[in-house]
């Protein structure tokens, strides 16, 4: 279920294909002051239309640059949802959310992110191409109850394994989630027990997960 | 790839009909003679008119069109475009058996370069913005624990410190001919030590309920000349004050203020009380109201020694002015121009204070007239 009706989404979908960032934020701006849930507005227009932006990329309809654009518009936009997503009641728990090296799509991680501070989470956001290094120096400073990891392109698994291998490796049985579109056409679910990993097909599961960490 | 070709034939012909490069041939004498359909839509030029100096946006040290025919080595040359920025294109010249063939393709991973980067930095500014609005939001949690925490502290003080002040002043009335003049001092000394601190948690309780917003203005339409007479019924009924030492100049006509009436005179207080309590024992208080739209004025001023320049910035601080002592010997609280800033901002007004030393200090109250106030 939603509030955002499919000619508002339309609309929103044009203008960021078009790269009309103030027509992008005005939609968001009308949506939030009628009240919509945050969740609504993540899962409904920024997700959705970021995935149809791929599609259309994948499908030669529009350019690498305008995919890009879109998505500079879309995580502009995340900017006018801030002010009520930091607001919300702590629980006291907190996770790093971060993209593995050379990967450099980071609006999902940032969804995630985003989604955690809506659940009480603090969120510690590493962005594009995190050094693994940097990755380890936060682990190791934060102490957080889980680690997310953002991969959307598949050619970057090599890294991942790389990632999730060096933390098994110094910080022991902490839990990491693993998601992005990397895995969309499936087989990821091999890799969870290989990697001692979790995948998380979409944002429902990952709430789910939050509520089973302790 | 044959000469006259098919495949030759339909390069050509995406060439010169849609390829974003630019061809442009040129007269022996440099005239532009054609250009292919990119050229003509992009750049600023005309066919059969332009000149070659007019077309490439060649500055004076710059090389002439034969010295760029001569030369085999690509060239980075900028062209005006037309209702843009100029654009930069790599050209190649040749001459031709009429004149000159200049030939121009795009710098393609010039720009993959910058976009990548314009990419990145916009992705940084974000991730900036982020952690930005994050700490803003811890910082106002923050802010909002420490003014529970100062209203809950005050309020569970107030209760032991009101005791001591009942008691004290019980023993005042009770020991007034039983006691030597030495515990009668001492008990005196509790009594105006215990008004001193129920009067610094009473501040710290308004300010945290002010910044809390648990205050909320009940905002009516006010008469400045009542309010100003029940504040000055505050000091001529309480204490043998002479009432020609405070001045009050209001047009009888003064138009109603959208106020908080014991709000607004709590804020008149503090600031008349501030004037006699840090002049001399003659210190006159003037009270001026006037309009000066958009904005209502209310000036007060007195002709106390004035407060040196290097306190004014710090005068609204809580604390700035705790280690003075006031005509009356009492130790100021530091919380009573503070809580006239937080009660005008309220009303979304302004404090301004101006002051010389020897000769006095002006409070201006600024508050924006509403449509119906402005009306009159």
């Amino acid at each position: 279920m939603t509030d955002i009706s499919d000619e508002i989404y339309r609309a929103f979908l044009s203008g960021l294909i078009k790269g009309r960032q103030k027509q992008c934020a005005e939609t968001v701006k009308g949506l939030l002051d009628y009240g919509i849930s945050i969740r609504d507005l993540y899962i409904n227009l920024f997700q959705r239309s970021l995935y149809e932006v791929g599609a259309m990329w994948e499908a030669n309809r529009i350019s690498v640059a305008e995919e890009h654009m879109a998505t500079a518009i879309v995580e502009n936009l995340f900017s006018l949802v801030y002010p009520v997503l930091f607001s919300t009641e702590r629980i006291g728990k907190s996770a790093i959310i971060s993209c593995v090296a050379n990967e450099y799509h980071q609006v999902g991680g940032k969804i995630i992110a985003d989604i955690l501070e809506l659940n009480g989470w603090d969120s510690v956001f590493l962005g594009a191409n995190t050094p693994i290094n940097d990755l380890m120096q936060m682990i190791d400073k934060t102490g957080p109850k889980f680690i997310g990891l953002s991969l959307a392109v598949y050619f970057n698994l090599p890294n991942l394994f790389n990632v999730v291998k060096r933390i098994r490796t110094r910080f022991g049985p902490v839990p990491i989630l693993v998601g992005g579109q990397a895995f969309r056409w499936g087989g990821g679910k091999a890799f969870e027990a290989y990697m001692d990993i979790r995948l998380i097909e979409n944002i429902h599961e990952f709430e789910t997960a939050l509520g089973e960490i302790d | 790839m044959k000469s006259g070709s098919k495949t030759e034939s339909l390069i050509l012909k995406l060439v010169e009909k849609q390829a974003p490069v630019i061809w442009l041939d040129f007269s022996a004498d440099g005239i532009l003679e054609k250009a292919n359909h990119y050229a003509r839509e992009k750049l600023v030029l005309t066919v059969g008119q332009s000149s070659f100096d007019e077309v490439f946006a060649l500055f004076d040290d710059q090389k002439s069109m034969k010295e760029l025919t001569d030369s085999q080595d690509p060239q980075l040359i900028s062209v005006n475009i037309k209702n843009d920025l100029p654009r930069s294109f790599t050209f190649h010249f040749e001459a031709t058996e009429n004149g000159v063939l200049a030939f121009g393709w795009p710098i393609v991973e010039e720009l993959e370069i910058l976009r990548k980067k314009l990419l990145r930095l916009s992705n940084e500014v974000g991730d900036l913005n982020r952690a930005l609005q994050k700490k803003i939001a811890e910082l106002e949690r923050s802010n909002r624990l420490k003014n529970q925490f100062l209203g809950m502290a005050a309020h569970d003080l107030r209760n032991p410190i009101w005791a001591i002040n009942n008691y004290s002043d019980f023993l005042l009335d009770v020991c007034s001919d039983l006691a030597d003049d030495l515990t009668k001092k001492n008990i005196q000394s509790i009594h105006s030590l215990s008004n001193g601190a129920l009067k610094l948690i009473d501040g710290f309780l308004d300010i945290a309920m002010i910044e809390s917003g648990a205050i909320e203005l009940e905002v009516k339409p006010t008469d400045l000349n009542e309010t100003i007479e029940s504040v000055l019924s505050v000091f001529t009924s309480n204490s043998d004050l002479d009432p020609d030492r405070i001045n009050i100049v209001i047009g009888k006509d003064f138009p109603k203020l959208q106020l908080d009436g014991p709000k607004f005179e709590q804020a008149l207080i503090n600031l008349i009380d501030n004037g006699f309590e840090h002049g001399q024992k003659d210190t006159v208080i003037s009270i001026r109201a006037f309009i000066e739209k958009p904005f209502v004025k209310i000036a007060i001023s007195d002709n106390g020694p004035g407060i040196p320049k290097q306190k004014l910035a710090n005068l609204f601080s809580p604390g700035a002015h705790r280690k003075e002592k006031k005509v009356s010997g009492k130790r100021s609280t530091g919380l009573g121009l503070v809580i006239v800033k937080k009660i005008i901002e309220a009303h979304n007004g302004t404090v301004q204070v101006d002051s010389t030393t020897g000769k006095g200090t002006t409070f201006t109250l600024e508050l924006k007239l509403t449509p119906m106030e402005k009306g009159r």
